[in-house]
């Protein structure tokens, strides 16, 4: 019993950065319609920034983790002004986006590493506070984890389903051609998910970061983390990117449980291939809904 | 000064002329029948007016303001909203969603805003909800305002999209073929919504259609174009006309 505690504990906590992650993920995806690979380099440079801020300047963790926030949405929107826009210009296709972004990835990993090095950069250093709740040890960081990516999804739903951005941003994804034809500037509505969804992601970065830590290689990891969290959720369900993100943390969690923590990248690339074969519309698309128009 | 006006139109796509020196001008509260057989032009004509293509000649006007080669978000900012062929709405928002997405103004539109200034943007939301839920009521579908409009008949979609140019600010409607593929039933309301937008909404409405009996009922004036313009005047002259029927001639799907 608590061993299942522990484990619901841990496994939230893991699947809580994962939906952040998908969530940012699936914004961009559905709306721009791009495999956004460099998600994972925005997910990094946050940590990255908010790293050499605590380490060098001093900065209080809070004040160095709004700069490192500050500094993935930014990268966010200039990745998509220095990238998909001029390909978009040129009418590139899905496939030319893709691997612009995964050659970007590269590059973006391979600078980490030139100025770096490939040691893991943890912000918090020594164990994690803690409290003890029967036999279960649960960490005050993975509760905050959890409230805040609670907090973050209602207010992203909320934005997208009653401000005026929320509802451009979801004519662009449902009909972009009928979008500029009521007033909507495609483009800026681009830079303004590229924005939402990689601020997200930072803040992902961060948690990462914190507990953990980050190494070079983690920005592509995670990327494919993010893109397998949106496939099992639903392509073109937010609620759905949340809900696959949560399931990876807790598969993930429970497969080091059980066997071993190496195991965690290999079964995130199994459950994708069985819901891409048993259940392609996955966990909250519905079977008409699988080409890809819905955004919440 | 005319709300409309089309000057010197021409555009051509690789060797083929599409359209060669159209000409038209349009007052608010008037309709003006655009006519011609299949390619001659009348959707080049539309998306040309609509920022959709850019023109190789001439110009657009609306009010005075050139708006030639403008990108269409900006046309329709301009005050000119159009229709497609097929009914086209968002199929993932709601009806209601559908017709309040067509008003992009306002402090909420200014994304800062919904931070810095939250109860402002939501009193605008209420308004823009009501007006939008206004418009809904003016063609009859306000039960399908909570409805995803991907599941909404044919004509119900091509009636939210009226409640949609209705609850714009435009004072142009464009209308590519808005009778195509309605149930006949119900071209007759459809009729009467298209003369009450000229006339009690005070709009200048260009309509398109290769329906020639339709567009003679409904239109004060009337184009007949065939690539360049033939013929233009009242439906009484443009009927009585002999070129009119030299117009059609040799095009087998003229619906006289």
């Amino acid at each position: 019993m608590e061993t299942l505690a522990q484990f619901l504990v841990n496994g939230f906590a893991l699947g809580g950065v994962y939906a952040l992650l998908s969530l940012g993920f699936g914004v961009i995806y559905n709306t721009v319609r791009i495999f956004h690979v460099l998600h994972g380099a925005v997910f990094i440079t946050a940590g990255y920034i908010t790293w050499v801020f605590v380490e060098h300047t001093g900065l209080p963790l809070y004040a160095a983790g709004i700069i490192g926030v500050a500094g993935a949405t930014g990268a966010g929107m200039l990745i998509e002004l220095g990238v998909y826009r001029p390909l978009r210009k040129k009418a590139a296709g899905f496939l030319t986006a893709f691997l612009a972004s995964l050659a970007g990835m590269f590059f973006i990993e391979g600078f980490l590493v030139a100025v770096s090095s490939t040691d893991l950069k943890v912000l918090k250093q020594g164990p994690l506070s803690v409290f003890h709740l029967g036999d279960v040890v649960i960490a005050y960081f993975h509760i905050i984890i959890i409230v805040v990516v609670v907090l973050l999804f209602t207010a992203v739903t909320l934005f997208l389903r009653s401000t005026q951005w929320g509802r451009m941003i979801r004519a662009v994804a449902s009909n972009p051609e009928l979008a500029l034809s009521v007033g909507i500037n495609s483009n800026q509505v681009f830079l303004m998910v590229f924005a939402l969804g990689s601020s997200l992601a930072g803040i992902a970065g961060i948690f990462r970061a914190y507990d953990v830590g980050l190494e070079p290689v983690v920005g592509l990891q995670l990327a494919i983390i993010a893109s397998i969290g949106v496939i099992i959720g639903g392509i073109g369900s937010l609620p759905g990117a949340a809900l696959g993100g949560l399931t990876l943390g807790l598969a993930q969690t429970l497969v080091a449980f059980l066997l071993s923590g190496q195991w965690s990248q290999p079964v995130a690339i199994i459950i994708m291939l069985a819901f891409i074969v048993f259940r392609p519309y996955g966990l909250l698309g519905t079977r008409e809904h699988k080409e890809l128009r819905r955004l919440l | 000064m005319a709300t409309l006006e089309v000057q010197g139109v021409g555009k051509s796509f690789g060797g083929y002329t599409a359209l060669e020196d159209i000409g038209l001008s349009l007052d608010a509260g008037s309709i003006m029948g655009v006519i011609g057989p299949n390619g001659a032009g009348k959707s080049t004509l539309i998306n040309i007016i609509s920022g959709f293509l850019k023109p190789d000649t001439g110009t657009v006007k609306i009010n005075g303001k050139d708006i030639t080669g403008k990108a269409p978000y900006r046309v329709f900012k301009s005050g000119i909203a159009r229709t497609f062929q097929d009914s086209q709405v968002f199929g993932y928002m709601t009806g209601l969603e559908n017709v309040m997405v067509s008003a992009p103004w306002g402090i909420g539109v200014q994304e800062y805003n919904v931070l810095a200034r939250p109860f402002a943007v939501a009193r605008e939301e209420k308004q823009k909800r009501e007006e939008a839920m206004a418009h809904l009521a003016q063609v009859n579908i306000t039960d399908k305002a909570r409805s995803m409009a991907q599941a909404l008949s044919y004509g119900q979609q091509k009636l939210l999209e009226f409640a949609r140019m209705l609850n714009s600010r435009a004072n142009v409607f464009l209308l590519d073929e808005p009778m195509a593929g309605i149930h006949p039933d119900l071209v007759d309301g459809l009729k009467a919504l298209i003369v009450a937008m000229a006339k009690e909404h005070n709009k200048a409405v260009i309509l398109v259609e290769h329906n020639l009996k339709v567009v003679m009922e409904m239109s004060d004036y009337v184009t007949v174009i065939r690539n360049s313009v033939l013929l233009s005047g009242t439906p009484d002259a443009v009927s009585k006309d002999e070129r009119l029927a030299g117009a059609f001639l040799g095009v087998t799907d003229a619906t006289a």
